[in-house]
């Protein structure tokens, strides 16, 4: 280790001390929001500076376990990014129902620094140290209302389920290090392209592919392994949800970037035909099941396992030969961190008042009682069911659209992709003609949420709206991101 | 001043942001910002056709376009945001935005006592919004973001006296039934991206003609899944009756003048694609005539005034559609822009109507207003000889081209149907005259007394679109097939008719059109005359005098032989039952099945398994932590699943 080192890792090391800095910050001035949060959102900035210094740049640290490349530098932007959003949604929810706004800010940095490890990570080991330091913090705040039964229940479920894979995902690890004999991702790598180059992978190899694609499925809550999510989507407060649904599964689509792509690129005619399976499972059941729903966090959750159907179609479009399929990967996770993030937000505002429960006939009137709201939360939708031009209808024509010039299967598989697309209109529209043609309840809770807030709001519904009338933007940084190290 | 073109489609979505963020607090003046910004719209759009039409301010005979900017330029895919205005665009420009603005200033009478007015006016923005949006896009992506938009505005205006069950079904109908074409125009627009690499509409029609036939053919008729979809035609259909549930200016905006007209737009727009197959054409040519006398069957016996027009505009775009297909594009464009005028009219006038006998719309119970709204009345009946097709007025043109395309081109099949339709068409539209306006009163003593005129925002739009209903044809189709309409549309069509081999023989009065057109007018009188002497006819002016004669109405549908044919009509041939038994009943059963099969099998599989495992007397305590051990179990299914598959593709 070396200087040159800490500093190709600065935005972890500065997010550990901001994190640090946050609860220093609660211990000085002990139940006081507003220092809380200039920290935290302060200290997220000079991340974000530390991580644009990089931007363009290569490198790695520590004998090539760390690398810094143009992947790393989106993937990490995104993370801060999703961190500051939850930290602003959060503040008005838990503070009316007496949850420490200080920890919560303190174990979502630490998450997110794992999350960023997760995106550098071009070793096998690190990259599973790096993923535990993201769930664990994950399962903390899926818990974080303590008091309340479904939410312990679910965090509960959450660990050990997520336990229960990480160990699987291990194992898979394992078997490959004993195949190849490193655990670095080029070295694993160059040894699996000299396995494929004399002929037939070996049943172990196999096994261990197996291992890792259930690992990483768990991860991203692919069907048939998202059983946890709706119970620990449902039972976590609706903040930590906004969080869970896009951090953990951005990061999870990092790992399979550095490991699937990365060290395991030379295999990809293998696990070619099981992601597609997974995919086509994926976004078909996400989407079916999604429809009956009638509470909108819970149809949110089983939305959210359909969109990891769509990012998977960018993956196969990867393996079928498609570059362009990892650039329509990253922009599926930038547009669906906004989109989603604000609709899960809007969830939070209606919410504000304790005791509103998240079924659709919250909804109801919300267009006549709160016009901004209203239209923000139909936004949300809109993009979410990938109309044009949102940033969500990008996101989905990307991913598709590789699909459909990677060819064979994969046109199969874009084709079923839009007739999902399509079929998901139907539960989102619902949500809107909920919010435009129904009368309000009488208990509504009148919703006006903090400056704070309202800030964040802005800037999903911004960047939804700018995703979509400018996808250049970020489809250049993506198209930038879909060459890199491994 | 190419550079005005985007203030025609940006003025209503400002008036939509406005109306929309702000218009509860505007109270009664809530509608102001949204008509001025149409009104502003017009203008704009005025200036730009003539332009277009006149080739001057900067536009050429071949149009011209803008480009705001790169909308997309990564990598191997390439579109923009630009718009573009041709001809053709121009002759849309000025329906849309004529017709769209007189409903609006219509819609501040007719929504007065609503309290959801600025909801109303704000839709109705982001409507003219997303309908100027696709007819000025230059790519297919931003004609499909249009086409998406419109479809969700109709969504909203038919649904929006949603407490009302009919209009959220109808909504719903609507929404469900577009999306199977919009998947289809969907598919399309992926299959020209990954045939030509490009979206720009000019673009791919210069290089159309070097893709193989059979995507050829694939393009074309996935593009024509969209366009009947949103047009309506068999046997996507089914939506627009039930669509007249929403507010009448709106089935007289989008459902009759401008949106359903989509489908027809984007097929002529797309001629240089459908010219190259003839195969397709004659696909369009028959679902089109299908459509035609099929809708005109049904509108014989409906009782509800504005189900009445709404079959009748499902017969008139099979018409348009019809035309097209036979290869008379510029008749298609005029029929549908006399359409337009016609049919915006009569809409907003039974709308008039209905508001006159207060919210009745069943014939059955009017007739006699004549003397008393005598506005509504006189520029109804404008409207009505303009659609029956009687001369010199727009419907007779523009009918006439389409049925003289039809012959001359070789489609007798097309032609024959299309006549007797046209004879139907006046048959049905004297038969809704007759049983609204003529006759005795049979409206509901309660609601006689108060029978009065529509206010003067309501009448002067009537008065407004009849002016065109009667003087458009002799304006822009005379002399036949060589009037200004065809001199405008020129450089749009030429190439396409040319390449499709057929020598256009001059319209010949004395000859074959003469014969045709005397031939069709002299069935329009015919069916004319029967209406009047079933339903009644009372123009004092005109020294005509019939009174109804419901007993033989009723004589007739009993005889032997026409029995049948009329339970066929007045059930709509039984198309809604058949979907209903389809999709509401079968695709009810499905999703229900497959959340069934979540629940149960896949959970249940789960929980099945871990129960014997665990043993029964266990149950009591697994209820919570038994579940997560049933998940960890099931996700062990799951691996052992994958493990066998990659072992499969390991040793294939």
């Amino acid at each position: 280790m070396n200087w040159s080192d800490i500093g190709t890792i600065s935005p972890v090391v500065i997010a550990v001390l901001v994190a640090a800095a946050v609860l220093v910050v609660d211990m000085v001035a002990p139940g006081r929001r507003d220092p809380v949060i200039v920290t935290a959102l302060g200290g997220l900035g000079i991340v974000a500076v530390a991580i644009l210094i990089q931007a363009g740049r290569s490198g790695s640290a520590f004998g090539g376990a760390y690398s810094l490349d143009n992947l790393t530098v989106f993937l990490d932007m995104l993370f801060v990014a999703i961190a500051a959003l939850t930290i602003m949604f959060a503040a008005d929810y838990l503070e009316p129902r007496g949850l420490p706004i200080a920890e919560f800010a303190a174990v979502l940095i630490f998450a997110v620094t794992g999350a960023m490890l997760v995106a550098g990570s071009t070793d096998l080991l690190l990259l599973f140290v790096a993923l535990e330091l993201m769930v664990l913090p994950g399962y903390m705040l899926a818990g974080f209302a303590r008091h309340d039964p479904y939410s312990t229940e679910g965090a509960i479920k959450y660990f050990l389920l997520g336990s229960f894979s990480s160990a699987i995902l291990l194992f898979g690890l394992a078997y490959v290090w004993g195949i190849t004999g490193t655990t670095r991702v080029d070295g694993v790598a160059a040894a699996l392209a000299t396995v494929v180059a004399t002929g037939k992978i070996a049943p172990g190899l196999a096994m261990g592919l197996a291992f890792m694609t259930t690992g990483v499925a768990f991860k991203m809550a692919a069907v048939p392994f998202h059983y946890w999510t709706p119970d620990a989507y449902q039972g976590s407060p609706t903040p930590v949800t906004a969080y869970l649904s896009v951090g953990p599964k951005v990061g999870a689509f990092a790992i399979a970037l550095r490991l699937f792509v990365g060290a395991l690129g030379p295999l990809k005619a293998d696990w070619l035909p099981v992601v597609i399976v997974l995919a086509a499972l994926t976004m078909t059941l996400g989407n079916l099941v999604a429809i009956t729903q009638d509470n909108v966090k819970r149809m949110l959750a089983y939305s959210s396992i359909a969109h990891t159907g769509y990012i998977l179609v960018g993956l196969a479009a990867y393996a079928g030969g498609e570059q362009s399929g990892l650039s329509a990967i990253l922009f599926y996770g930038a547009a669906y961190t906004f989109m989603n993030m604000g609709a899960f937000a809007v969830v939070t505002a209606l919410q504000r008042r304790p005791g509103v429960s998240s079924q659709i006939a919250t909804f109801a009137g919300l267009g006549r009682r709160d016009p901004w709201l209203g239209a923000l939360m139909a936004l949300f939708l809109l993009s979410l069911t990938g109309i044009p031009p949102l940033a969500g209808f990008w996101a989905k024509a990307y991913v598709i659209l590789a699909a459909i010039q990677a060819g064979g299967w994969l046109t199969v598989l874009a084709v079923l992709a839009m007739i999902n697309a399509a079929a998901a209109a139907f539960y989102y529209l619902r949500v809107v003609v909920y919010m435009y043609m129904r009368e309000p309840t009488g208990d509504a809770a009148p919703s006006s949420p903090g400056a704070l807030f309202r800030t964040g709001l802005a800037i999903t519904g911004v960047g939804t709206l700018i995703f979509g009338l400018f996808p250049a933007l970020v489809a250049a940084a993506a198209d930038a991101a879909n060459v890199f190290h491994g | 001043m190419t550079f005005l073109i985007p203030l025609i489609p940006l003025l209503p979505l400002a008036g939509f942001a406005i109306t929309g963020l702000l218009g509860r607090e505007m109270g009664k003046q809530s509608h102001k910002v949204a008509v001025w910004a149409v009104v502003a719209s017009w203008l704009v759009a005025m200036l730009v056709a003539f332009g277009a039409l006149s080739h001057t301010l900067g536009f050429d005979a071949a149009g011209a376009g803008i480009k705001l900017w790169d909308w997309i330029p990564a990598t191997g895919f390439h579109a923009d945001m630009g718009f573009f205005v041709d001809p053709l665009t121009a002759c849309l420009l000025i329906v849309v935005t004529t017709i769209g603005m007189l409903v609006h200033i219509y819609s501040i009478g007719y929504m007065a006592h609503d309290e959801g007015k600025w909801r109303f006016f704000a839709y109705l923005n982001l409507f003219m919004f997303s309908m100027l949006m696709l007819i000025l896009a230059d790519n297919f992506l931003l004609v499909f973001a249009g086409w998406e938009l419109v479809g969700l505005c109709s969504y909203l205006l038919i649904g929006f006296w949603f407490p009302r069950r009919s209009a959220a079904e109808a909504a719903k109908k609507a929404f469900l039934v577009n999306r199977v074409g919009d998947m289809g125009f969907a598919l399309g627009i992926m299959a020209i991206w990954t045939q030509l690499g490009t979206l720009n509409m000019q673009a791919v029609f210069a290089k159309f003609a070097g893709v193989p036939h059979e995507w050829q053919i694939a393009i074309a008729l996935l593009i024509l899944c969209g366009a009947i979809g949103k047009s309506a035609q068999f046997p996507l259909h089914v939506w627009l009756p039930d669509a007249m549930e929403g507010p009448t200016p709106v089935s007289a905006l989008i459902h009759a003048a401008t949106m359903v007209n989509a489908g027809v737009y984007l097929i002529a727009r797309c001629n240089p694609i459908f010219g190259t197959v003839p195969e397709v054409m004659v696909i369009v040519a028959a679902i089109g005539i299908f459509t035609a006398i099929m809708a005109a069957s049904i509108a014989f016996t409906q009782t509800d005034i504005k189900r009445v027009l709404a079959y009748s505009t499902l017969s008139q775009l099979g018409y348009m559609f019809a035309s097209l297909g036979v290869g008379a594009w510029t008749a298609a464009i005029f029929h549908l822009m006399s359409h337009g005028f016609f049919k915006g009219l009569l809409f907003l006038g039974s709308g008039s109507v209905i508001h006159a006998v207060d919210g009745e719309q069943d014939m059955r119970k009017m007739g006699g207003l004549a003397r008393k709204i005598p506005i509504t009345y006189v520029t109804m009946l404008i409207g009505s000889v303009a659609i029956a097709g009687v001369p010199p007025l727009a419907g007779f043109f523009s009918k006439d081209e389409i049925l003289g395309g039809a012959f001359k081109n070789g489609f007798l099949w097309v032609w024959a149907i299309g006549f007797v339709v046209a004879g139907m068409t006046a048959f049905y539209m004297f038969r809704l005259m007759g049983m609204t306006f003529w006759g005795q009163s049979r409206v509901d003593p309660e609601k006689e007394h108060p029978t009065h005129e529509s206010p003067p925002t309501m009448t002067r739009p009537l008065i407004l679109l009849a002016i065109p209903a009667i003087f458009l044809g002799l304006l822009i189709g005379f002399p036949p097939e060589s009037g200004l309409l065809h001199q405008w549309l020129a450089p749009v069509f030429e190439a396409t008719i040319t390449a499709s081999g057929r020598t256009e023989a001059a319209y010949s009065f004395f000859g074959i059109d003469g014969v045709l057109a005397i031939g069709t007018t002299a069935l329009v009188a015919v069916a004319i005359v029967m209406a009047w002497r079933l339903f009644g006819v009372n123009m004092p002016a005109l020294g005509l005098h019939a009174e109804p004669r419901p007993d033989r109405v009723r004589e007739l549908s009993e005889r032997q032989g026409l029995a049948e044919l009329y339970r066929g009509s007045s059930h709509k041939w039984w198309f809604d039952d058949l979907n209903n038994l389809l999709f509401v009943v079968w695709g009810g059963k499905l999703a229900a099945a497959v959340f069934w099969f979540d629940r149960t099998v896949i959970d249940g599989t789960v929980n099945g398994i871990g129960t014997v495992t665990t043993g029964a007397g266990m149950r009591l305590r697994q209820v919570q932590t038994g579940r997560v051990q049933n998940y960890a179990l099931g996700i062990a299914l799951g691996l052992i699943a994958m493990a066998v598959g990659y072992i499969l593709i390991a040793v294939r």
